[in-house]
């Protein structure tokens, strides 16, 4: 899985990242590269089976608190 | 500005079939039982002034789109500030979509595959219809639209013998709030969800009035979804459309004509492939949309793909399982997207019209 991942992003980067680099687009590179970097750490979190925590208990959580259910 | 174009006719196809997207499958707001169908019909009078909020906005702003209209109103920085929860909702939405699909396939139809892949499959997709721009969203809309139409159609004809008129009864039994209820439900998920087609509208090419083209979205799927709620209602029974996950799916798959005519469920889950498709495509463009205007990018395109993984990884993240899902859809979601639904698009309309009308803010050609 891990290998998986790993070949998987090397081809998206190869085929998605760098024509940016080459067309000197840097800014959107840079946000390209950021995207990339944050969707590989979750891949490779899950890959691990690392248990990622989910961005919508807090968000239940914070609305149950407001409407004090 | 933006080049490509839709026209009015793929517009409200590309509305439709955004609303029916996962919803309809998942059952309108099931809490109301036997009375969900007048739940729909007071949920679709609910959205009657919001609808208008937007057709409103994207009037006053003639080619704009939200993140657009958000820094001539709010100014640079408040409107890169507010313009992140227009980011983060799409992404969310589509997340949930994404996985509304993978639980469906996951539980219903092939429990044995795992999940991450039909969602991935999914996210491919849209990834690759958003790369190629809203014009072939429009287009794709123009083809989707009859099939889905014409699916609906022919189960509905198959179901005909099966069509109970005594599980209407009772009507109204626990009295008008958990209708309303329902309706506030249906409200948010999924009429006024189309907050987002303020970002595709802004590439829709019309002479018509843009009130038009987003009514005449809203009443052919209150006609849909009401008939389609109403249908399940009368095969199933209030209580069997309130337990089970997916109402339309049972429903469908009870019809057996001559024994011949059976096992035809598959076509409604590929409507729900369909619908869910052009969903998450609108959720992905409008995010991508979002980030590339917020960072100043030459083009949404360099950042669809990474998006699109994000969102499909979200997805996968987001529950532990499909009742964390179905509680979060049904008594959750619709406190949380009331901010982007309803407050943020009021406080835009109404600081807009005061700067319009005092002067100081010139907005252009207007539809």
């Amino acid at each position: 899985m891990v290998v998986l991942v790993s070949l998987s992003y090397t081809l998206i980067i190869y085929l998605d990242s760098i024509p940016l680099y080459r067309k000197k687009l840097w800014r959107d590179f840079g946000i390209n590269m950021a995207l990339t970097l944050l969707t590989f750490t979750i891949a490779f979190l899950i890959s691990l089976d690392v248990a990622v925590p989910s961005p919508v208990y807090p968000i239940q959580r914070l609305i149950i608190t407001i409407l004090g259910k | 500005m933006n080049k490509e174009m839709i026209t009015s006719k793929q517009g409200v196809y590309l509305l439709t079939l955004f609303m029916i997207g996962s919803n309809l499958f998942m059952g309108l707001a099931p809490a109301a039982k036997s009375d969900v169908w007048i739940a729909a019909l007071v949920g679709t009078l609910m959205a009657l002034p919001i609808i208008f909020i937007y057709a409103r906005l994207l009037s006053l702003f003639k080619g704009r789109d939200i993140f657009d209209i958000l820094n001539l109103v709010f100014g640079n920085v408040l409107g890169k500030i507010a313009a992140l929860a227009y980011i983060w909702y799409p992404l969310h939405l589509g997340a949930m979509v994404i996985r509304d699909l993978g639980e469906f396939l996951n539980t219903v139809a092939m429990p044995e595959t795992p999940m991450l892949l039909p969602m991935l499959f999914l996210g491919f997709l849209s990834i690759w219809a958003v790369m190629a721009g809203v014009e072939v969203l429009g287009r794709c809309s123009k083809i989707f639209f009859p099939i889905v139409v014409i699916i609906m159609f022919i189960t509905t004809l198959l179901v005909i013998p099966y069509l109970n008129f005594a599980h209407l009864k009772p009507v109204m039994y626990d009295g008008i709030g958990p209708v309303l209820n329902s309706a506030f439900d249906i409200f948010s998920f999924p009429l006024a969800e189309t907050v987002l087609f303020i970002t595709v509208f802004s590439a829709l090419k019309t002479d018509k009035s843009i009130y038009r083209v987003y009514y005449s979205g809203l009443f052919i799927f209150a006609a849909i979804g009401v008939l389609l709620t109403l249908r399940n209602i009368l095969v199933l029974g209030g209580d069997i459309v309130g337990g089970v996950n997916f109402p339309l799916y049972v429903e469908v798959s009870r019809i057996n004509i001559g024994e011949f005519i059976q096992r035809i469920e598959v076509s409604v889950a590929t409507t729900f492939v369909i619908t869910d498709f052009i969903k998450v495509s609108v959720c992905l463009y409008v995010t991508c949309i979002g980030i590339s205007k917020l960072f100043g990018l030459k083009s949404y395109r360099s950042i669809v793909v990474q998006t699109g993984l994000l969102m499909v990884l979200l997805a996968y993240i987001m529950y532990e399982n499909i009742m964390d899902m179905i509680y979060f859809a049904f008594e959750i979601y619709a406190y949380y997207a009331l901010p982007f639904q309803v407050i943020l698009p009021v406080i835009i309309l109404v600081i807009a019209e005061i700067r319009i009308r005092t002067g100081q803010l010139h907005t252009g050609k207007r539809y």
